[in-house]
């Protein structure tokens, strides 16, 4: 099919009202992935008009794709991972964001439930009605995005793109690393050696507590062996990819357990490993979740913490100090009109961090 | 010795008066607590053979050691859980991680369903004049609701929404109101109004079809789900849905209960919604017993009725039927 096919279904959507016809390239979820020639979004009172410099595929657009989760809704363009330059804005107030370099919040402030007064808008009540690429709000793996100012967090000098865009999960990793009990070092293990996990594990580190990294990817050794962090691949041949066992983990040797495996057997993994009264941290949905046994929750009085998402200013400002190196974990870039090949790319088995970038097609304003 | 025994099946039983061993003390038990562990255990959901009960009070009648002397004729109450005593956990403060570590009643050794119960000094705590023995069953609960403000960083004078309102329920609800705390309870048996106007206790009743929890997200609109702190005291699988959708993003759920049904349980909520879950089962006894004493708080009103020894089949037989969820065992009076 070609993309002007596709068109006609997605204009809806990625403007609601009528206008210029300027279109864009957009990777587009209907109900599967494509690339789609789209009307240019306009901004809508409050929001600004962000030209897009790089757009990461995060771990919820790949459940997206996967069908784990859905909105329906579809067409939507997915991602959110994103740095842009905002070049139109709708209000005297933003205005003054024209020219800056920015990220955003998945959605804004609703500032009247519990989290947003709070100050933790990033778990807003009703943020998922209002999330970047997630069914009702186009997301940024296109050439322009329309963002609510009150979304936007500005990029300061000295982090560069491929920095940024790691924003929203470092923001978890650096909450996950907030849960560690007394001061460093302390003993952690971390499941799973995904870019959450590989992020999570590089933060301990630095904040100079004591990993162990179990997961199935051998070829992660070297990268952790460079930061002296110690790996234990435990893939087990024959059975399914994604088992983890944990035949080198001491039961019930740990305080602190975080889980970034998102599979049943990295949670069964955590549970073991985990001491009486310590804690275990939840990184990401699991892939099956017919339910657990948790007994032990109370039999050995754990503490479950599920941690989604957290301050972006602080995430660039971590970056800002150059506290990890962050760069060996981008896996590819690719360029916009590739958008498909980025997300095969990024569900592969053993990848990391895959980028877009739209301008590599020399996007016209 | 007559005693509850577990073999299968629960039965009263005239079983030997196990013989004092070294470093040991020779209990009589006074008064036992019969909770839903119990439950589970002669339901066969926890595996155990011999004599459960893991909360009782009773007197030092005999001691091995020079040592114990001390507590010869007082009155004193089983921990739930001790350790070896030597190990480095231990030494530390940290029993629940021994590797030797006992659970009367549970396992390691036999539980207080019993006339006798021989137990080390260390796995006992003295009961000071003043607290009844009604009141001092229940300092381990007790206790294990308080450790949610030590370990659980549940601030002073916070709203608190408990679900579940059988025994440990309410009992949750009372011990967070004595400490003042502005508790909802949400429960579906609504019978017990009066005790819980008494103590400024709001209640919201579950129908039977919603069960405990909104099935329809958002039925209850944001005035319940607003909650940051909730206790899950149901023990049923709704009671963990509910909690775990009724608490606020970012929120903290205590949980109370201990799950022996196998109903698995889905984690999602758990990562979508940001949620903290903390398992509680014990805490420190000696603060709560301090309590009770000055009177600040007196948690018998949670109780069901008490049965004696003989008819121990029926008191579990109370707590498995009836809402209270919580019964006696007078198995002997203090000055016998
Ligand atoms: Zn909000
Ligand atoms: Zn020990």
């Amino acid at each position: 099919m070609t993309p002007h096919e596709e068109t006609s279904k997605v204009t809806s959507v990625a403007s609601g009202r009528p206008g210029r016809l300027r279109t864009m390239q957009a990777v587009v979820l209907d109900p599967k992935p494509q690339l789609a020639t789209v009307r240019r979004p306009r901004p809508a009172e409050g929001e600004v008009l962000v030209k897009v410099r790089l757009c990461a595929v995060s771990r919820s657009d790949l459940d997206l794709v996967r069908g784990r989760r859905s909105f329906r809704n579809h067409p939507y363009i997915l991602g959110h991972e994103f740095v842009g330059e905002v070049v139109e804005a709708t209000t005297e107030g933003g205005a003054s964001w024209v020219g800056r370099r920015v990220i955003a919040y998945l959605n804004p402030p609703c500032n009247r439930c519990l989290p947003c007064r709070d100050g933790r808008s990033w778990l807003c009540e009703t943020g998922l009605s209002h999330a970047m690429g997630m069914g009702s709000v186009d997301g940024a793996m296109s050439e322009w995005v329309a963002v609510p100012e009150s979304s936007l967090v500005e990029v300061p000098e000295g982090v560069d793109d491929e920095e940024a865009v790691f924003a929203h999960p470092l923001a978890s990793a650096l909450e996950a690393a907030g849960w560690v009990d007394g001061a460093p070092p302390q003993r952690v293990l971390v499941v799973g050696d995904g870019n959450m996990g590989l992020l999570t594990t590089l933060v301990l580190h630095a904040a100079g507590h004591t990993v162990s990294v179990l997961g199935r990817h051998p070829s992660r050794r070297e990268l952790l062996w460079r930061s002296g962090i110690s790996f234990s691949g435990v893939t087990r041949p024959g059975e399914q990819g994604n088992e983890l066992s944990g035949s080198k983990v001491t039961a019930e040797s740990y305080s602190l357990v975080v889980d970034c495996s998102g599979h049943r057997s990295g949670f069964e993994l955590a549970v073991n490993a985990v001491r009486p009264r310590g804690r275990i941290v939840l990184m990401s949905r699991y892939s099956e979740d017919d339910g657990f046994d948790l007994r032990f929750l109370t039999e050995r009085e754990i503490d479950l913490v599920g941690v989604k998402g957290g301050r972006l200013d602080r995430s660039l400002d971590y970056l800002q100090r150059k506290r990890i190196d962050i760069l060996p974990l981008v896996d590819a870039t690719y360029p916009l009109l590739d958008g498909l090949a980025a997300l095969e790319r990024a569900a592969t088995r053993g990848s990391l961090k895959v980028l877009i970038r739209p301008s590599a097609q020399g996007g016209v304003a | 010795m007559k005693a509850l025994v577990m073999d299968r099946e629960l039965q009263v039983m005239e079983v030997p008066t196990p013989g004092l061993l070294e470093g040991h003390m020779r209990i009589r038990v006074l008064l036992a607590l019969v909770s839903g562990l119990d439950v589970d255990i002669e339901a066969g959901r926890r595996p155990y053979s011999g004599i459960p009960g893991t909360s009782f009070v009773g007197v030092v009648e005999d001691v091995r050691d020079q040592d114990d002397r001390r507590f010869l004729g007082k009155r004193v109450l089983a921990r739930p859980i001790y350790g070896c005593g030597v190990c480095d956990h231990c030494r530390t403060g940290f029993e629940d991680r021994c590797r030797d570590r006992v659970r009367p009643g549970l396992y390691g050794a036999p539980g207080g369903h019993a006339e006798y119960v021989n137990l080390p000094a260390r796995a006992v705590v003295p009961v000071p004049d003043g607290v009844r023995d009604e009141a001092a069953v229940l300092a381990p609960p007790v206790a294990a609701i308080y450790e949610a403000v030590g370990r659980g960083d549940l601030p002073g004078w916070t709203n608190v929404l408990v679900i579940g309102d059988g025994g440990m329920g309410m009992l949750t609800a009372l011990s967070l109101a004595s400490a003042g705390y502005t508790v909802t309870l949400r429960g579906k048996h609504g019978d017990r109004f009066d005790v819980l106007r008494r103590h400024g206790i709001h209640f919201n009743l579950a129908t039977e079809d919603d069960e405990l929890l909104g099935e329809r997200p958002g039925r209850f609109g944001p005035a319940l789900a607003s909650y940051p702190y909730v206790f899950e005291a149901t023990g049923h699988p709704s009671g963990w849905e509910a909690a775990v959708r009724l608490v606020s993003p970012g929120g903290t759920v205590y949980e109370l209960s201990s799950f022996q049904d196998r109903v698995p349980r889905r984690l999602t909520a758990v990562f979508d919604r940001n949620i903290r879950v903390l398992g509680l089962r014990q805490g420190s006894l000696e603060p709560v017993l301090s309590i009770f004493q000055a009177g600040l708080f007196d948690p018998t009103e949670a109780v069901g009725p008490s049965y004696p020894l003989e008819e121990g089949p029926q008191a579990y037989e109370h707590v498995r039927t009836h809402k209270d969820r919580l019964a006696l065992l007078r198995i002997s009076r203090e000055g016998e």
